[in-house]
């Protein structure tokens, strides 16, 4: 949705822009367009419940969770709120693994991208290690580090590690030498063809790996904390409620894991995505780079 | 005494503890010890979580949650508790491979009440006999399936007259409510939720059938290296065991409380169900001790284990005697 409205809002511009306001009402149109579907099933959902054809100690209604969210928010005390300590608690364990991921995949891909020795002699490696699932190491942290944070983060950075790091080997390939010879050839050190050629060249390919790196982390998160967690967290919650049949608060956690995933993806990395991809498109535009 | 002579303990810790008994058990304790416990998501662990149990005896329980029993063990026996519970066959593998590393000091919730047998509410079933070629849900392996088999084999009946379908605990109520199951065998607080919610209703109770117990263990290492916290932590048990026995409401109370802070809300009632149908004497007896047996010999039978331990010689009764004296001590003051 974020690169359909950048592209509209490029296409404003490039109009000679038809104005501020115009603008908006497409964005909002475009939101509402996204949202109309959401809408009409979470309505159907609640007709559903309400007429009986649906059992609520199944299947509680969206009025029963966003009630049963309400209460667990407790927006009068924010500072004591439930909901907020376990989100917390498990965005600062997806986003400590991505970030370790990032922090090793990026050298690494980068690494791998440029020497073709080093990338045959792992990729062998890599191709066995990418099809697992990261859940599935779950059980071994498990007995080296035992419940708690280290199994949780380990289980997440495996989760991201992959994409991240595969997205910037191709990112770095998909550079064309002639590039490099050329910018070299002008007298380049080592950070400029790092900083001119080699990051942006690859940058649409690692924003797209960083999206998929993030969304990994979140969804073995889950799994992760039902497992692994001792106290906190989003995993924990639904794990703990179903163990009492609390069918409103597992939905409560279902629903938050959708929202702060789609938050994350449209809010953070949608803006970097676009940016990076109307840079491209300028580019093309002018016809050559700085 | 004899059997944890008999296996090596120090005499020093002997020594210790005579000596700590000696000197007072009865009184408050005045010198600070802690112990590291493991629970997980059982009603009576959740009473225990709600209130400090250890500080009538200055005794700091450091309490860590897991999801399940196996989880509880694992950590055990990677020196991360010093404290850990099982029963049936987890502690008969224990018991054989790694006897040398714990001492069972206490009995942790038991008796065949706490497994029942479920129906849909307008389910037409009222015995399990009426089930016969129905589907059946239970956890296989867990000790409500063991104690069910025992239960169909003392009323002429036999697995193979039902059509067993192995499921998560967590999963059989919702598979009943929606027929696809007929009935599901759980064990509490499950079946009590169901029934307090409306959905399910109890037909068989597996009361009389066995007792199917659970083991408190001890770390031998940290009860040779610090009696007194033990014993602190069995008192700890016998004031739960007496508060779940004799004001079940109160203490479904203070579950409902506790389970309230992870940000879940269970019914008060459906937990006072629960913790009374759960037996609760930390009292370690032969005729608990005895059905470990059986469950040992088939173990054996199948080659898991090369011999039937001996559980009576892991027992450490001295722990509880001592307790029973130091309960009773801070009850009267």
């Amino acid at each position: 949705m974020a690169s359909s409205e950048a592209r509209v809002q490029d296409a404003t511009a490039q109009t000679g822009g038809v104005g501020g306001g115009s603008t908006r009402l497409v964005a909002l149109r475009s939101f509402a367009e996204f949202l109309l579907p959401i809408v009409v099933l979470l309505l159907l959902w609640e007709a559903g419940v309400r007429t009986g054809l649906i059992d609520p100690t199944i299947l509680p209604a969206p009025s029963m969770i966003v009630g049963r969210a309400w209460v667990l928010l407790d927006p009068s005390h924010p500072e004591r709120s439930l909901l907020l300590t376990h989100i917390a608690a498990s965005l600062w364990r997806a986003l400590v693994a991505f970030a370790i991921a990032c922090g090793v995949a990026i050298p690494l891909g980068f690494a791998l991208g440029l020497s073709p020795i080093a990338y045959r002699s792992a990729s062998p490696l890599l191709s066995l290690l990418l099809p697992l699932p990261a859940v599935a190491w779950t059980p071994i942290f498990l007995v080296g580090f035992g419940q708690g944070d280290t199994t949780i983060i380990s289980v997440c950075f495996l989760g991201a590690v992959f994409p991240v790091l595969y997205a910037t080997i191709r990112g770095v390939q998909s550079i064309s030498p002639h590039s490099l010879w050329v910018v070299r050839s002008m007298g380049a050190r080592r950070s400029d063809i790092f900083v001119r050629v080699l990051l942006p060249g690859c940058l649409p390919a690692l924003i797209s790996g960083l999206k998929l790196g993030m969304a990994h982390s979140w969804r073995t998160l889950v799994a992760a904390e039902m497992l692994a967690a001792l106290s906190r967290g989003l995993g924990y919650m639904i794990f703990a409620a179903r163990a009492y049949m609390d069918v409103s608060t597992m939905f409560v956690g279902i629903a938050c894991l959708a929202v702060i995933g789609m938050l994350v993806e449209h809010g953070l990395f949608g803006p970097l995505e676009s940016a990076t991809v109307r840079k491209w498109y300028g580019v093309s535009r002018v016809g050559g780079a700085r | 005494m004899r059997p944890f002579l008999a296996h090596g303990m120090p005499w020093a810790a002997a020594a210790g503890l005579a000596v700590w008994l000696s000197c007072g058990a009865a009184a408050a304790p005045a010198d600070s010890t802690s112990i590291r416990v493991g629970t997980q998501a059982v009603p009576p662990d959740e009473v225990y979580a709600a209130r400090d149990w250890g500080k009538p005896y200055n005794l700091h329980v450091d309490l860590k949650s897991y999801s399940s029993g196996g989880d509880i063990l694992k950590a055990f026996l990677g020196r991360q508790l010093d404290v850990g519970n099982g029963g049936s066959a987890r502690l008969v593998s224990m018991a054989a491979q790694q006897a040398d590393q714990f001492y069972i000091v206490a009995a942790n919730q038991y008796g065949g009440n706490r497994y029942g047998v479920m129906v849909a509410k307008s389910s037409p079933v009222t015995s399990v006999a009426e089930l016969k070629g129905k589907k059946i849900g239970a956890v296989t392996g867990s000790g409500a399936y063991n104690t069910f088999r025992v239960y169909l084999e003392k009323n002429g009946l036999k697995e193979s007259d039902f059509q067993l379908v192995n499921m998560k605990v967590e999963d059989l109520r919702a598979a009943v409510q929606q027929g696809i199951l007929d009935a599901a065998v759980a064990w509490e607080p499950h079946v009590a939720i169901a029934e307090t919610m409306g959905v399910v209703k109890r037909i068989q109770s597996m009361e009389g059938v066995n007792e199917s117990p659970n083991f408190v263990l001890v770390s031998r290492e940290f009860a040779d290296k610090n009696p007194e916290a033990v014993t602190r932590y069995v008192a700890t048990l016998i004031d739960l065991a007496d508060l779940i026995t004799s004001r079940p409401s109160e203490a479904a109370s203070l579950a409902v409380q506790e389970i309230g802070k992870k940000g879940v809300q269970a019914d008060v009632k459906g937990l006072e169900l629960a913790l009374t149908r759960i037996k609760m004497n930390p009292k370690v007896t032969d005729t608990l001790l005895d059905e470990l047996v059986p469950i040992a010999a088939s173990m054996h039978a199948a080659g898991k284990i090369k011999t039937v331990p001996d559980f009576k010689k892991l027992v450490r009764h001295d722990f509880y005697d001592a307790a029973v004296k130091l309960s009773a001590a801070n009850r009267a003051r």
